[in-house]
């Protein structure tokens, strides 16, 4: 039935394509955070241009499967634009999946940004800062102290995302699974085995944001 | 430290939401180390003429001086608005602390970014500060760990932090439990008495009556009638003062003639006698 000793020897060459994913993942959440933060300055702060361009983003990023815009960046938009011939599909993977990110975390940083409040904003303005002296010392920091719940969700689903990877001919250990799973035609070992992993990461993962939380809360 | 140096004038102030007329060509001075008082109903204006002055709202037309520099609503520029800013300071009903710095940070902070003020010499006038509204104790205390009373003492503080020309307390007494409001009115009192100008929106009639150099009874965004505390309120010329005042000595709970306070506590006889 379970083949146990294929399913131990299968861990060790998984783990080590573990490692692919969490460099997806980080990568692209690191995308997501910084592109994130822009967009929520620019409608915060309601920069023209920046401002209709973020929500236009959003828009289209959560309006859309994220496979779709994974494809389209791969395979589509290299046809008009040429030189991202050149790029590597890991780099047109980790990039789609930050921008698809990105959309999401800006409007968790939004809702953190709004329920700081105004006021305080209006302390700082009144006392002679500027709004980016107020949003940079004051808001954000409260706001990402907010939002790290619902940022932490947004990377647990990144991480479980970049398993879309193996669709683009990428070797991360959904793809290994899959090879693996094939050449023995042992699928439950090999699908087992990546549940487990994507579930022992996300499980450390949120250990290690409650200890985050634990930090920032102390500091209130 | 000097405070209160400046001469404020505002002429000719409007604001306007869409079609209501909030504030109507309001003209109003303050001299150096005045503190006026501003009463009236409630949706009056009282609130939007200090954020104006403050410019947190732009005003539709008029000009608002203080000393040298003058900002016209019509052509003002990001910069003027900026040091305008920098020179007066609001003292909000909420407080409004910075809910990620302790009370001694809250009022280093304006000093350090803002002004740019070196962080050792900012603490040291922070301490000061802090002794001043009696918060020494509680320096390194978040706002979410102190009363409200005590959080707003410290945004009095941080107010006073940048030696504003003049600072603008909107209602400070007013989101308080009744026993609170003792101990923030003193530390305006000792503001008062170091002749730091002020001009405060209140519905403390006694308050808005003892600590004044001047009351200004406002209504429907206009200044009716404006004049030393006793004149305003045992002689208001003006039918709608008076009809205004007579609503606040009905009330039972708001009885103020003056050997009736009976809000008044203990530190305010202290206060109050010297
Ligand atoms: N952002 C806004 N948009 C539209 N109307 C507003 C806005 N802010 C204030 N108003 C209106 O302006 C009027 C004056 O408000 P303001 O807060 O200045 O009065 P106030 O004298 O401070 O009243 P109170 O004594 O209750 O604090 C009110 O009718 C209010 O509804
Ligand atoms: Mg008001």
């Amino acid at each position: 039935m379970f083949d146990v000793q294929f399913f131990l020897s299968l861990l060790p060459t998984m783990l080590r394509y573990l490692g692919t994913t969490l460099w997806i993942s980080v990568a692209a959440l690191a995308i997501a955070l910084l592109i994130a933060l822009g967009m929520a300055m620019a409608v915060e702060l309601r920069i023209p241009v920046l401002h209709q361009i973020s929500v236009a983003w959003k828009s289209l990023f959560r309006g859309t499967p994220l496979l779709a815009q994974l494809f389209w960046l791969c395979y589509g938009l290299p046809q008009i634009i040429p030189p991202l011939k050149s790029v590597s599909v890991m780099t047109l993977l980790i990039f789609g999946i930050g921008f698809n990110a990105s959309a999401y975390m800006a409007e968790s940083l939004r809702g953190a940004i709004f329920s700081v409040g105004k006021g305080q904003m209006e302390a700082c303005l009144s006392s002679g800062m500027t709004t980016l002296q107020g949003m940079g010392r004051i808001v954000l920091p409260q706001a990402v102290r907010v939002a790290v719940p619902a940022l932490a969700n947004n990377f647990v689903d990144i991480i479980k995302q970049s398993s879309l990877a193996f669709t683009l001919g990428i070797k991360e250990i959904m793809a290994v699974a899959k090879m693996e799973g094939a050449s023995a035609y042992k699928f439950l070992e090999a699908f087992t085995a990546v549940m487990l992993f994507y579930w022992l990461t996300i499980t450390v993962f949120n250990k290690l944001q409650a200890i985050l939380e634990n930090q920032l809360n102390k500091k209130v | 430290m000097r405070w209160g140096v400046a001469m404020v004038s505002i002429r000719n102030l409007c604001k306007s939401y869409g079609t209501l007329q909030v504030v109507n060509h309001l003209s109003l001075e303050i001299g150096t180390g005045e503190v006026v008082t501003v009463i009236g109903p409630s949706g009056t204006g009282k609130s939007t003429l200090l954020r104006c002055i403050n410019y947190l709202e732009t005003p539709s037309a008029g000009s608002i001086t203080v000393d040298d520099l003058c900002v016209d609503a019509a052509g003002a520029k990001k910069k003027d608005i900026h040091r305008l800013r920098k020179e007066t300071s609001m003292v909000f009903q909420n407080y409004n602390l910075f809910n990620n710095k302790t009370a001694l940070e809250n009022i280093m902070e304006p000093m350090v970014v803002a002004q740019r003020v070196p962080k050792a010499e900012a603490r040291k006038r922070a301490l000061e500060i802090l002794e001043m509204v009696r918060l020494s104790d509680k320096r390194d205390a978040y706002p979410s760990r102190l009363s409200g009373g005590q959080q707003q003492r410290v945004s009095i503080g941080r107010a006073m932090a940048t030696t504003p020309k003049i600072i603008l307390l909107d209602e400070p007494t007013s989101s308080l439990d009744p026993e609170l409001v003792g101990e923030v009115l003193e530390v305006i009192g000792i503001l008062a008495r170091r002749k730091v100008s002020m001009l405060i929106a209140t519905h403390e009639m006694e308050f808005a009556r003892r600590i004044a150099d001047r009351v200004v009874f406002m209504e429907n965004g206009s200044i009716v009638e404006e004049g030393a505390p006793e004149e305003l309120f045992e002689h208001a010329q003006n039918e709608r003062t008076r009809a205004f005042l007579g609503r606040y000595y009905e009330q039972p709970d708001r009885a103020i003639k003056p050997d009736n306070t009976i809000w008044r506590t203990q530190w305010q006889e202290n206060y109050f006698a010297q």
